[in-house]
């Protein structure tokens, strides 16, 4: 009997020793267990493109796709809220009626500042590692590349915002708790960061087609310029992207620039990557553009054109500025859709009295003809900065350097003639040829996440409308189509209210408090 | 002596039986003297024969004569006011006089079974509560779901009607903002938190299912609550929110017996909601396109053609059977004693296609190997599988358009609504889609004990619970979700748990006056948990549905998971009792836990306290009134750990890319270390009155107490410029006061015996701190409706509904930018400025109720007449509000979607006096108080009218004992929650969004009809 007492005593010894309160977290990394090999700094890298492209737990959808479509696009005059939109949050942005609490308006604030934070962390921790330099080099300049064009977002809908350089996981509880920069330190802190950028691509080894590159960087910085209005150094860098030699072109076909087959080509400048059945990478844009009962075509039917009366036509939009021979427009845009179980037609008439046989427009520009099937896995990327964008940087920045040149001219026709148009009408005054440049940009990059920040950078003619105190075209362009909330405050996003109450630093946009 | 009568000896009533012995039916002359455990003699004691209404009394001496013409064997019931009644089996009628001694029938000397041990009621200083036998019996699928309404302090909010799914449990309300607040339960000595999520392996869609759906309630012989800090500080870091200590049931020693325990029933949904059919439907449609500047849909014939159209409801629900089988084999010698028992549950949905089933076995030995040596083991085993209705399904049925049909012209379901709202059909997801999970679960026990010196024992304890979850998803091809080619998901959770706890416990009684009970010990337990989730798309065709992953098109990255915990302890308790007047018990544990950081993992958790059995003193002991009267008083301070591991890291997480369609990993930092990470701390103060009256036929139990948290495990939330959103750190504070009463009364004794139970409790809660300058945060909505709904605020109770206020409709001539929505109108509905600024915001929005009861209860009336027993158990909770995300969605009136028949009555030009909004082609509903009600119910949980045969007639058919019952569960239901049932939280045990209803699985209603039978 005590045998067994003794036993059972020696046993109990034995397991004291065998419980441990160290925790051994095997299915996860801790920090200190990494940043130290070359894998672990592209690692680092490649973290940082996440939110751009991916939807998170907390932050159900990605920067280039979902958040950009219903949080920024629905609020211009070209994108509105769909009847497959039921989240009010989104139907508030698409009539500027949102406040600084929807839920949109936090969503990009905080992707990019998930982003920003992961930019940061390669910064810090990987010029330490012991590695390849040329691969370092590289690595770097994709991470300052990154970071730019994370605060350039930032900047252009928040203004002024906490301008935040180092990892904020390490520093003390208190101290996350930060004031605003002033706006000017942060298109600093931008151009830096590019010029850094360029200098480390220089330097270092290519990567995988669809990283960003040494000619992303300058092309950024260009659209930077060009954003402070510093016309020179916008059309000196845009310049150095035509002319140096990174090889970019137009595709011949404009169709081309946006079909999954032909993505990382010579007009990608840089693009937002997403590929289908990849792990919740797929664009959502897709389904969300796509009519409802479409048999075999899932259509989320979330979103459509700005409708606004002209004239007699009750149901005018953007699909009815291109000119019949544009060939962007049937690009943009599809009016029917085809079965694939059945290979009827599918469309929505427009009960126009007007316009006879008028159809919905659909936007079409993420559209994967691999993911029929699934319409949610499409592969199409999105356009962060393109080769015709650059050409139109360029024109519209040496119009206002210089008034409309053939150097403008050039740039200009260039991106008219692909879209199946003639040169423009030669001899137009500044004035003119902005409204033509403002007006070709709408035209080529609808849809592509531009309208807004252009509606709140361009400054207006008597074509678009001037705003106040020179201001840009936002109010008058919004109105004319109906959006007749939009304010003077909605040049800017409100800080978003669950922030302030989290860091009580920050201070409230003008008129959103 | 000859012995002349047995109680319950049914070896030696078979044998007698077995001899074929024919007795005459002369009349007998049964004698006998009733005496109470003093030997006092008993007059007016009654002496029923039972089954007949043969009834006498005892004389003054306490001496009865009964005679009958009863045929032998029969049994006789004796009682008397304040004793225990007796029932004893006459084989034979003898000369002698029977020797009945009755023993004071008397609650306190009821043996409780606390932590790490069991004591005598009327000795223990803390606040215990024991579910009463009679609702005990009830047809549930998982124990717990019997504390509801039959113990004070103890609320019970089931998730959904899912059969299986679970129960969001508070003890005293919960004690934490983002940590787990369920109770901890303590089987057979093993401690258990029940979390969700220990049965979900993270594949399937729908309500979670109960982890403790693995044990029958059959099982049970008891469920004591532990409420105080004194009761629960031996638990420690566990103990903050009570722990329910399930003993399961024991073989008796020297008896031996069969018995088998069955039901069958039906049950059936409590209520349809009320929707438009579709003739309704299609007028709405026409209004609101007409309303958008559209042609209408319909033209009047075809209105006039819709008819009724499809009942989404009705094609759904069915009326659905629920059994439960249970054969249990009890054994004793005078040495061990063994029960094997074997269950069968099965619970089909009242929505088509779904159900759980249980397949459960259970084996309890206790073995004396010696005088001083003693040796016990618990082994249960089960196979649960359940058939979960997914999210949205039910949500699906209500807004399905009725115009459309379940099935097409060639016989094939109806893939989608055809309207602007793509809705898949729900009939066709039901029946052509697998969402299932299988839990099967060994909880292994075992212990040695061996007493080294008289009064001093040693035990050792060893056991294991290993929880293997399979989760199967297959959305076939035809189905709208599936298209083009199904998707299917399989996921395995598997958790291995062990523990070893080793105690010593010292009892000595010291010159007659002063008994010391001391335990000391030291315990430690660890879990660990894997799992892993693999997906695939694509498939050919739906043959082979989740079995073959490989043979998808599209296989998707697949995850696996490891996490664990450990636990080391150190316990120790003395009872002190003092003559059995005066009452003292101190408790302490210091606990270790892995999931804190490394400067704060240990904790130390005191309690003490007294009590004084006032009626034992001289100047009460001849008192005829008061029979019983105990204060009690305790203080003590518990912890809660239930935080997932790993919160105190710096953890990094995988950020994969994808670059030119290619995947490339990545990983960045995702947490906030924190190595100061500590417990949640409950300190909590308890008063307690006992009260018996009249020999104990009415006995009143009152508990007051105050249970303030703090070092809340606060998930606070970061500036998102961090990067990060939250992170784990103790701050902030937390209260519960509240108040209990438990109220038992015996009203009729005798030949009528009609007892009544009733428990009252009120619980307030408030939170007190949120950190520094935090004064109030809006929690993210988990069930991922668009809108948060809640608030957390200072000085507030946790569960409040943040809404605008609605006021009725806009009317011709009102102000039109009142309003937080775009192009108002007469119609539109209108909510309250209530800051006056004249115009409506976000600053307009204010809380408009809580989803904490102001009182919860339960009344249980239980009658005897000969043999018939009637049991009437009322619940219900007053004072509760529910948010109703599907009335938000079913009142929108946009003609999207199917729309409840509320909007019979909307603004028209023609209906203007009305508070419904006009049809409007607004997708998207502004959430406001309009769908926030009144959650209060009182519901028959029970009623059940049981008969037991006769024993001469249970004899015959060779039973020991027989009894068929009839029983009603949620059959009346009285409450103006215009949902499905008022007993709903679809976020389950989450604190920030109860009583939440979105989609919810309907509850159900019972009849079933039952046996039990002992051989």
């Amino acid at each position: 009997m005590k045998k067994l007492v003794y036993t059972l005593i020696i046993i109990t010894g034995l397991l004291q020793a065998c419980v441990s309160l160290e925790e051994d977290p095997r299915s996860i990394l801790t920090s200190n267990q990494f940043y130290k090999t070359e894998d672990n700094a592209i690692a680092a890298v490649n973290a940082i493109y996440y939110n751009l492209n991916h939807s998170t737990d907390n932050i159900p959808f990605a920067i280039y796709s979902t958040l950009f479509n219903t949080g920024m696009d629905m609020m211009t005059d070209e994108v509105d809220a769909g009847p497959g939109s039921p989240n009010p949050d989104v139907r508030s942005l698409a009539i500027l009626s949102h406040s600084s609490l929807n839920v949109r308006v936090l969503q990009i604030w905080q992707a990019h500042y998930a982003s920003v934070n992961r930019a940061n962390v390669a910064i810090e921790k990987i010029p330490p590692i012991d590695m390849n330099v040329d691969l370092k080099n590289r690595l770097l300049g994709e991470a300052y590349f990154l970071r730019a064009l994370l605060y350039f977002n930032l900047v252009r809908l928040y203004g002024d915002v906490p301008l935040l350089l180092s990892d904020q996981t390490l520093v003390p509880l208190e101290e996350l708790q930060v004031p605003r920069t002033p706006k000017n330190e942060v298109y600093t802190q931008i151009i830096s960061d590019l010029e850094a950028s360029s200098d480390y691509f220089s330097q270092g080894s290519s990567g995988e087609l669809g990283r960003a590159t040494q000619g992303a960087a300058v092309s950024l910085l260009s659209k930077v310029y060009l954003t402070l209005r510093d016309w020179q150094k916008s059309v000196n860098t845009a310049e150095e992207v035509i002319n140096g030699d990174y090889n970019y072109d137009l595709f011949e076909n404009y169709a081309h620039v946006f079909l999954p087959a032909y993505k990382n080509g010579k007009e990608h400048i840089f693009s937002v990557q997403f590929a289908g059945n990849l792990g919740g990478q797929a664009h959502t844009n897709m389904r969300r553009a796509i009519r409802t009962g479409v048999p075999g075509l899932v259509g989320g039917y979330g979103e459509q054109v700005v409708f606004y009366k002209q004239g007699n036509d009750n149901f005018f939009s953007i699909y009815k500025l291109y000119s019949p021979s544009d060939k962007r427009r049937d690009v943009s845009f599809v009016t029917s859709y085809v079965s694939p179980s059945n290979g009827n037609t599918y469309r929505t008439a427009l009960n126009n009295p007007g316009v006879p046989n008028d159809f919905v427009p659909f936007f079409n520009k993420y559209w994967d003809p691999a993911a029929l099937s699934q319409t949610d896995q499409s592969s199409a990327n999105s356009n962060v900065i393109r080769f015709a964008e650059i050409l139109l940087i360029h024109a519209e920045a040496e119009n206002e350097l210089n008034g409309p040149t053939a150097k403008a001219y050039a740039s200009l026709n260039r991106v008219r003639n692909r879209a199946g148009l003639a040169n423009l009408t030669e001899g137009l005054s500044q004035d003119q040829f902005r409204d033509s440049v403002y007006l070709d940009r709408r035209l080529e990059l609808v849809y592509e996440y531009q309208r807004w920040f252009d509606l709140i950078r361009q400054t207006g003619s008597e074509f678009t409308g001037v705003g106040p105190e020179g201001k840009g075209i936002l109010l008058k362009a919004l109105q004319k189509v109906g959006k007749t909330n939009v304010q003077e405050k909605h040049y800017l996003y409100p800080i978003p209210f669950t922030e302030i109450t989290r860091n009580l630093k920050l201070t409230q946009n003008p008129g959103w408090e | 002596m000859i012995q002349k009568y047995i109680k319950k000896q049914w070896l030696i009533l078979g044998f007698i039986w077995f001899l074929g012995s024919s007795w005459g039916i002369a009349q007998n002359s049964l004698k006998g003297i009733i005496k109470d455990n003093n030997n006092e003699l008993l007059a007016g004691a009654t002496i029923n024969i039972k089954g007949t209404d043969e009834v006498t009394l005892t004389n003054v001496s306490g001496v009865f004569t009964l005679s009958t013409r009863q045929k032998l064997p029969f049994t006789i019931i004796v009682s008397y006011v304040g004793y225990q009644a007796q029932e004893i089996d006459i084989y034979e009628i003898s000369e002698e006089p029977l020797d009945i001694s009755l023993k004071l029938d008397n609650v306190l000397d009821e043996i409780v079974v606390i932590g790490y041990g069991e004591q005598k009621r009327s000795n223990f200083t803390g606040s215990i509560a024991t579910i009463p036998t009679e609702l005990r019996q009830q047809p549930v699928s998982s124990p717990d779901k019997l504390l509801q309404g039959s113990v004070a302090g103890v609320q019970v909010t089931q998730s959904s009607g899912q059969p299986g799914s679970g129960n969001t449990i508070r003890v005293r309300g919960g004690t934490s903002i983002n940590a787990g607040s369920e109770p901890l339960y303590v089987i057979d000595g093993f401690p258990i938190y029940n979390s969700d999520l220990s049965t979900d392996a993270g594949v399937i869609s729908g309500a979670k299912i109960n982890p403790l759906s693995s044990f029958s309630s059959v099982d049970i012989e008891s469920i004591q609550v532990l409420k105080d800090a004194s009761a629960t500080a031996i638990y420690g870091s566990r103990g903050a929110n009570g722990v329910i200590i399930i003993t399961t049931k024991k073989g008796r020693r020297n008896e031996s017996n069969i018995s088998y325990d069955a039901f069958y029933g039906v049950q059936d949904v409590i209520r349809k909601l009320p929707l438009l059919n579709a003739e309704q439907w299609g007028y709405l449609k026409n209004d609101a396109r007409i309303d958008a500047g559209k042609p209408p849909t319909y033209t009047q014939e075809e209105l006039d053609q819709l008819g009724e159209g499809t009942d989404w409801q009705e094609e759904a629900f069915t009326s659905a059977l629920i059994q439960s089988h249970n054969l249990s084999l009890s054994a004793g010698s005078d040495r061990s004693n063994l029960i094997l028992s074997g269950n069968y549950y099965k619970q089909e949905g009242v929505i088509i296609r779904t159900g759980f089933e249980r397949y459960s076995g259970r084996l309890n030995i206790d073995h004396d190997i010696s005088e001083k040596l003693k040796v016990g083991v618990f082994l249960t085993g089960s196979i649960t599988n359940a058939d979960v209705a997914p999210n949205g399904v039910v949500q699906g049925l209500l807004e399905m358009v009725p115009t459309v049909p379940v099935k097409d012209a060639d016989g094939s379901y109806t893939i989608v609504s055809p309207f602007e709202t793509a809705i898949g059909n729900p009939i066709n997801s039901l029946v052509n889609n697998t969402n299932e999970t299988k839990t099967t679960r060994f909880l292994l026990n075992g212990f040695i004990e061996y007493e080294i010196i008289e009064g001093l024992k040693a035990k050792v304890q060893f056991g294991t619970d290993i929880i293997n979850n399979k989760q199967n998803r297959y959305v076939a091809s035809t189905v709208f979700e599936g298209i083009p080619g199904g998707s299917a998901s399989v996921g395995t959770l598997a958790t291995f748990g062990w523990l070893n706890e080793n105690t010593l416990n010292y009892f000595k009684k010291i010159a007659s006056r002063h008994t010391l009970d001391i335990l000391v010990g030291f315990t430690q337990q660890k879990s660990s948990t894997e799992g892993h989730i693999s997906n695939a798309s694509n498939f050919v065709n739906d043959n082979s549905t989740y079995n073959n992953l490989g043979a998808g098109t599209i296989l998707q990255a697949p995850a696996s998971s490891y996490s664990a915990w450990a636990l080391r302890s150190f316990l120790g308790r003395i009872n002190y009792n003092l003559d059995d007047k005066y009452f003292l018990t101190l408790t302490l544990r210091a606990d270790g836990s892995s999931r804190f950081g490394s400067n704060n993992r240990w904790g130390t958790f005191p309690s003490v306290a007294i009590a004084w059995n006032v009626h034992n003193e001289s100047f009460l002991k001849n008192s005829t009134r008061i029979s019983n009267l105990k204060l009690r008083l305790s203080s003590g301070l518990t912890g809660n750990q239930e935080i997932p591991p790993y919160r105190s890291l710096s953890i990094l997480s995988y950020y994969s890319s994808n670059f030119n369609n290619v995947l490339f990993a990545g990983f960045a930092p995702s947490s906030y270390a924190n190595a100061n990470l500590g417990w949640e701390k409950t300190i909590q103060h308890n008063l307690g009155v006992d009260l018996g009256l009249f020999k104990n036929r009415i006995n009143l139990t009152l508990d007051v107490y105050y249970k303030k948290t703090n070092d809340l495990l606060l998930n606070i939330p970061l500036p998102y410029t961090s990067g990060l959103e939250s992170a784990f750190q103790n701050y902030g504070s937390m209260e519960n006061k509240g108040i209990e009463l438990a109220l038992q009364t015996n009203n009729i004794q005798g030949e009528l015996e009609w007892n009544t139970s009733i428990v009252i409790s009120a619980n307030r809660n408030k939170v007190l701190s949120l950190g520094p300058g935090i004064t109030e945060f809006i929690p993210i909505n988990p069930a991922n409706s668009n809108r948060p709904s809640e608030i957390v605020r200072v000085g507030e109770p946790l569960g409040n509904f943040y809404m605008y206020q609605a006021d009725g409709v806009f009317q011709e001539g009102d102000n039109f930018a009142l309003s937080p929505s775009q192009n108002v109108r007469p119609g539109s509905q209108k909510y309250k400025d209530l800051n006056g600024d004249d115009k409506v915001t976000q600053a307009d929005i204010s809380i408009v109720g809580n989803a904490q009861p102001l009182f919860i209860g339960g009344i249980t009336n239980t009658f005897r007449y000969k043999n018939f027993d009637l049991t009437i158990f009322l619940q219900g909770s007053f004072g509760n509000k529910i948010f109703s995300n599907t009335k938000a969605l079913l009142e929108i009136g946009s003609g999207f979607t199917g729309a409840s028949a509320t909007l019979l009555d909307r603004w028209t030009p023609t209906n203007t006096d009305t508070d419904v909004h006009r049809a409007i082609e607004d997708p998207s509903p502004t959430l406001s108080d309009r769908f926030v009600e009144n959650g209060s119910y009182l519901r028959l949980k029970n009623l059940s009218l049981g008969y037991t045969l006769p024993k001469e007639l249970a004899s015959k058919v060779k039973l020991q004992n027989a009894r068929i019952y009839v029983s009603l569960q949620n059959y009346i239901t009285w409450t103006n929650y215009t949902g499905f049932d008022p007993e709903v939280s679809r976020n389950g045990q989450d604190n920030l969004y109860s009583g939440f209803d979105y989609g919810s699985y309907p509850g159900t209603k019972s009849i079933q009809t039952g046996i039990s039978l002992t051989f």
